[in-house]
C-alpha cells in the first residue's frame, strides 16, 4: 500500500513534471522557487484524486494545467491583499486573469505540438513555422513531396485530436 | 480512404505549403468535392492555433525540473499519509464510544483535548458557525462551529453559563447530540456546567457536515435545551 502510493506519485512525476516545469516557471516569470512549490502542489492535489488520472492523458495534463494555473492566480491576489493592507506599493506584475488563459492556451498548443512524433513534429515546424513549401521541406528532410503531404496531413489530424482531449478546439 | 491524389493535400494546403500551381488546382478541385472541403474545414483553425506558439517555444531546449522535485514529492506524500492514518484512528475511537467523554477545557486554562484537529487536506476544507437557539428557557447560551476533517466533523462548542436562572430539572450535566439527516443520534460530548464561565467542547463525529441535519444540547435525561438546525 505504502510503496504503491508513492509509485503513483513518481507515475505523476514522471509523466507530467516536465510538461507541468516548464508551464509554471512561465507563469511565475521565471521564478523557479515559486514553480516548485506550485509544481508540487499541483501533483500532490493530482495524487489525492488518482481518478484524474483515468482520463486520457491530454485531459489529465489539462486539469493539471488548470490547478496550476488557479494556485498561481490564488497566490498573486493572496500577496496582493496582503500587499494592500500593508504598504502602498503596487504588486510585483504576474500575469493574471487574461493573460494566464492565454498563456494557458499556448502552453496547452505547445504540450500537444510535443506530444506529437518527432516525424509529425518536423513537418509542421517547417511547413507551418519556417514557411517553406511542400517542396523545399522534402528538399531538406530528404523525403518525397508525397510524404510531405501525407506526414502533415497526419500530423494535423493528431494534432487536432490531442487538442481536443485538452478541451481546446479549433 | 480514398484514392482520390487530393485527399491528402488539405493539411499543406491550410499550412500555406502548397505551391501556387498546386494551391490552385486544388481550389479548383475542392469545389466539386464535398469530402475535401469537410476535411479542410476540420483543420482550418489549428493554424491560429498553432500561431500561439512560437518556433523558439518547439525548438528550445526544454528544462528538466529540478531534482529535488521527486524527493520533495515522495515526503510530502509520507507526511500526509501519516495524517490519514491519524485521522482514521481518531475516527474509529470517536465511532467506538458513543457515550463519547468528549473534551472539556477552560478557555484560557487548559488546552483542549488532542484530538488531530488538522482539517481534512483530501477537500477543501470549510466550517460553518452556527448560533444555537433555546429549545426551552435556560441558563445556557452556545454556539457551534461544524469544522470538515477527514475522519468526519468536528464539533467546537462554545458555552456560557449565567449565574442567573434555574437550571434544568437534570441537573447540570449535558450531552451534546448531533442528528444526522435520517434521524440517527450520536451524542458526541458530555460535560458539566461551571457557572460564569465560558467553556469550549470539543465533539468528534463520524458523520460528513453536510449529513447533520442539527446539533442539540440535552441533559443527561436527554431534555433538549439548546438546538440548531444545518
Amino acid at each position: 500500500m505504502a510503496s504503491s502510493q508513492a509509485e503513483l506519485m513518481r507515475e505523476l512525476h514522471d509523466q507530467h513534471a516536465a510538461a507541468l516545469w516548464g508551464y509554471c516557471v512561465r507563469l511565475t516569470n521565471g521564478d523557479r522557487a515559486r514553480a516548485q512549490d506550485i509544481v508540487q502542489e499541483t501533483l500532490l492535489r493530482a495524487w489525492r484524486n488518482p481518478k484524474i488520472l483515468d482520463q486520457a492523458q491530454g485531459s489529465a495534463r489539462a486539469w493539471l494545467f488548470t490547478v496550476a494555473r488557479h494556485l498561481v492566480i490564488d497566490e498573486w491576489r493572496t500577496r496582493r491583499a496582503q500587499l494592500e493592507v500593508t504598504t502602498a506599493e503596487p504588486p510585483e506584475s504576474t500575469p493574471v486573469g487574461d493573460e494566464t488563459d492565454g498563456l494557458l492556451q499556448s502552453w496547452v498548443v505547445a504540450d500537444a505540438l510535443s506530444r506529437l512524433s518527432d516525424d509529425h513534429r518536423l513537418v509542421l515546424v517547417e511547413c507551418y513555422y519556417r514557411g517553406r513549401s511542400v517542396a523545399e521541406t522534402a528538399r531538406r528532410l530528404d523525403i518525397p513531396e508525397g510524404t510531405v503531404k501525407s506526414r502533415t496531413h497526419y500530423a494535423l489530424r493528431a494534432l487536432r485530436l490531442a487538442l481536443e482531449e485538452m478541451g481546446v478546439g479549433p | 480512404m480514398s484514392t482520390d491524389k487530393f485527399a491528402l493535400y488539405d493539411a499543406a494546403y491550410v499550412l500555406g505549403a502548397l505551391s501556387p500551381a498546386e494551391r490552385h488546382e486544388f481550389e479548383d478541385h475542392l469545389k466539386g468535392c464535398a469530402a475535401c472541403a469537410s476535411a479542410v474545414g476540420e483543420l482550418a483553425g489549428l493554424p491560429g492555433l498553432m500561431s500561439r506558439v512560437s518556433v523558439e517555444d518547439l525548438t528550445a531546449e526544454v528544462e528538466a525540473p529540478p531534482e529535488t522535485l521527486l524527493p520533495s514529492l515522495a515526503r510530502a506524500v509520507r507526511r500526509e499519509r501519516a495524517r490519514r492514518r491519524l485521522a482514521v484512528g481518531a475516527a474509529a475511537a470517536a465511532a467506538a464510544c458513543l457515550v463519547a467523554v468528549g473534551a472539556v477545557a477552560l478557555n484560557g486554562q487548559d488546552s483542549p483535548a488532542q484530538l488531530p484537529v488538522a482539517p481534512s487536506t483530501s477537500t477543501v476544507s470549510g466550517s460553518a458557525n452556527l448560533a444555537m437557539s433555546a429549545v426551552v428557557p435556560s441558563p445556557v447560551t452556545a454556539s457551534a462551529r461544524l469544522v470538515d476533517m477527514a475522519w468526519g466533523t468536528r464539533i467546537d462548542l462554545t458555552c456560557s453559563y449565567s449565574a442567573e436562572g434555574s437550571y434544568p430539572t437534570g441537573g447540570r450535566a449535558y450531552a451534546l447530540v448531533v442528528i444526522d439527516r435520517s434521524g440517527a443520534e450520536q451524542q458526541v460530548a458530555t460535560w458539566s456546567a461551571l457557572p460564569n464561565r465560558e467553556l469550549t467542547v470539543l465533539g468528534a463525529s463520524s458523520l460528513a457536515r453536510r449529513d447533520i441535519a442539527a446539533v442539540e444540547i440535552r441533559t443527561l435525561s436527554g431534555k433538549a435545551i439548546l438546538r440548531v438546525s444545518t
